[in-house]
């Protein structure tokens, strides 16, 4: 892990310095073409992303641990996603933060509830009634 | 002289009722827009345009560029308090701000972003009243080779300035400038890095990059650190505790007029705008100020230069935009939309065909400022009231906010996975000690770069001998190469004196 952006960071890189000679080209009459900023700059992240290597692989540098605990705003990211096509997006926010609050965080139901409303309040009112944001329904406000 | 007495003529016109009204409710209103995460002041300006349609023209951009302004004091509120930049040019002002929000100072950081903002902005209108004209004529001097030029020494500081070592900031900035790499080639129409996906066609939005690595990132470090957040819970909240001390108010001082000014001059270049000001003036901060080696860690100078800067931007992109009819920015487009809306074509015979037009908005930009300051003011009690909000409920807010935010920035869904996966990334990087400032300003300036290297090219048939002849060019590009060489040389030498003191 503690190597994992600098080789992210080669292998990008380097597909970028080829995509951009194989594919989009360098020179194109007498300007630059699509290929000549990934080259320059793939060629860059190549050149500093190995130094870096050198360095930490030299001086033994050991990256901070990645918690797992990182993945649960993720998963709740992921279940927003997923309770969009049912509630629409703003009703999936509120359900999820409800959820979080009753599960996660384990406030009492009226506390959990109450803050979600005020947060559908606030999100709904500012969002889409003042500045018109057309947020999707889901299937439940087709419906309504 | 002439200048300053049709200023006189404009007071007399913004002061009635009103127009005194409307630059009220457009700095409010620009205010709370400027705080929504997603909604920064293109789509602020854009979404109030249609209130000004029925409004007298003075009126109607009164009220909009108080919008404008009121903006850009707005989004420093969620970047300070809640690690979300309301919009781009707030992006700097959130590693302070939050920052001193972490050291129970969050009162201060709000106070100081006011001060600075109305220290900025009063520059910027004071540079406007005198020179709009000028100033306009030398932003046009800034052909693609001096644009060049200005963004290479924009790239280059702020990558090797920020980070504990250079390389963690340059390849941060490759990193943000290949992302700004997908999507349509600027120059010739190429669809590049797209893998086929139909939303990538149009490239990345920043906003959601912006949300997403600052809001959705501090939402896992919420989660994962939970102890480190119990900060949230204790800030005293008055005016009086928010009051800046004197030695706050000395060290911001000089950041906010030097930024104001190199804020107002890079608002009024062609396509540079607010966003470019703040990072150039924070990263320029960092290198002459007192506390520069204190930036990133929540000292105010760093507030004021941000803030300073992007507000005095606001201001200049006036300039071009009535003299020449030129926009700055996107906003600045928007603004010159309404003007043609009602029937004014701006452009060098603005000011004396429409002498009391110009001269009263400027007049109310003037009032607008102080308006804003003080609307600004007197909400920080009721801001900082989010930072009781224990951690256990500001996180399912904080991300509800990313959500919607990310959707409203261009009203579509993929945007909400980016904000996600930039979020995930975001605290990778920030775990591996890879700074997100330089990245996200690669990111908007890599596409106006591509696009004026293709031009700067074309204009001299294929040489790069164009950015060593145009003097401005020239001399944008030997500060860049002393920006980088004279650190390294002073730290040699300081480490070759110090090898010599030791004793042997």
């Amino acid at each position: 892990m503690t190597y994992i952006v600098e080789i992210f960071s080669i292998a990008a890189g380097a597909f970028y310095i080829y995509m951009g000679a194989a594919k989009y080209g360098w020179w194109k009459g007498i300007s630059i073409s699509g290929g000549f900023m990934p080259i320059v700059c793939g060629a860059l992240l190549v050149l500093f992303s190995v130094l870096m290597l050198i360095t930490k692989v030299k001086t033994g540098q050991k990256a901070e641990k990645i918690d797992p605990k990182a993945l649960i705003p993720v998963g709740a990211m992921v279940l927003i996603l997923l309770f969009n096509c049912l509630l629409g997006l703003v009703g999936a926010c509120i359900a999820v933060a409800f959820l979080w609050l009753k599960l996660i965080e384990k406030y009492s139901w009226g506390k959990s509830t109450f803050v979600s409303v005020v947060l559908f309040i606030c999100v709904y009112g500012i969002f889409r009634m003042w500045l018109n944001v057309p947020f999707p329904t889901g299937l439940i406000g087709s419906f309504i | 002289m002439d200048n300053f007495a049709h200023l006189f003529q404009g007071f007399a016109i913004a002061f009635t009722p009103v127009n005194l009204l409307t630059a009220l409710v457009g700095a409010f209103m620009g205010i709370v827009v400027g705080a929504m995460p997603g909604i920064g002041s293109l789509a602020g300006c854009s979404l109030l345009l249609p209130l000004t349609f029925h409004m007298d023209p003075t009126a109607g951009i009164i009220m909009l560029a108080g919008v404008y302004y009121g903006n850009m004091y707005g989004g420093a509120f969620s970047a300070i308090l809640l690690n979300i930049p309301g919009d781009a040019p707030a992006v700097m002002t959130a590693i302070d701000g939050y920052a001193m929000t972490k050291r129970r100072k969050a009162g201060k950081a709000l106070f100081a972003a006011n001060l600075a903002s109305f220290i900025g902005g009063t520059i910027g209108i004071l540079i406007l009243t005198g020179l709009a004209p000028t100033l306009a004529a030398l932003g046009l001097k800034f052909g693609p080779a001096e644009m060049v030029s200005l963004l290479l020494l924009a790239f280059t500081s702020i990558g090797w300035m920020m980070g504990d070592d250079p390389k963690y900031g340059l390849i941060s900035t490759f990193l943000g400038a290949m992302l700004a790499l997908i999507g349509m080639d600027p120059v010739n129409g190429q669809i590049r890095f797209t893998g086929g996906n139909i939303n990538l066609y149009s490239g990345l939005t920043f906003i959601p990059i912006v949300i997403g690595m600052f809001g959705f990132s501090q939402v896992i470090e919420m989660v994962t650190n939970r102890m480190s957040f119990h900060f949230l819970g204790g800030e005293k909240l008055s005016i009086k505790g928010s009051l800046l001390n004197r030695e706050e108010v000395k060290g911001i001082l000089p950041n906010a007029l030097r930024s104001g000014v190199l804020g107002c001059f890079v608002g009024i270049l062609p396509g540079a705008g607010a966003t470019i000001a703040s990072f150039i003036s924070y990263m320029t901060g960092k290198r002459v100020s007192k506390k520069g080696e204190q930036f990133g860690e929540g000292v105010v100078e760093g507030i004021a230069c941000s803030e300073a800067a992007n507000n005095a931007a606001a201001a200049g992109a006036f300039a071009p935009l009535l003299s020449l009819g030129l926009p700055g920015s996107g906003t600045a487009a928007v603004l010159l939309g309404g003007l043609m809306m009602w029937g004014l074509q701006p452009g060098p015979r603005l000011f004396t065909e429409q002498a009391d037009f110009c001269w009263s908005l400027i007049a109310s930009m003037y009032i607008g400022n102080i308006i804003c300051i003080l609307i600004a003011i007197a909400v920080i009690p009721f801001l900082t009231k989010i930072l009781k909000v224990p951690a256990g409920i500001m996180a399912p807010i904080i991300m509800t906010l990313c959500v919607v935010g990310s959707y409203a920035a261009n009203n579509n869904i993929f945007d909400v996975y980016v904000m996600i996966a930039a979020g995930f990334i975001g605290y990778f990087l920030n775990k591996n000690k890879y700074p997100i400032a330089p990245l996200l300003l690669a990111f908007v300036l890599t596409g106006t770069l591509e696009k004026n290297f293709s031009q700067a090219f074309k204009i001299n048939g294929g040489s790069p001998s164009i950015f060593f002849t145009k003097p401005i060019s020239l001399g944008l590009l030997i500060f860049m190469v002393l920006f980088i060489t004279v650190p390294m040389v002073m730290k040699k030498v300081k480490a070759s004196k110090n090898t010599g003191d030791q004793p042997g």
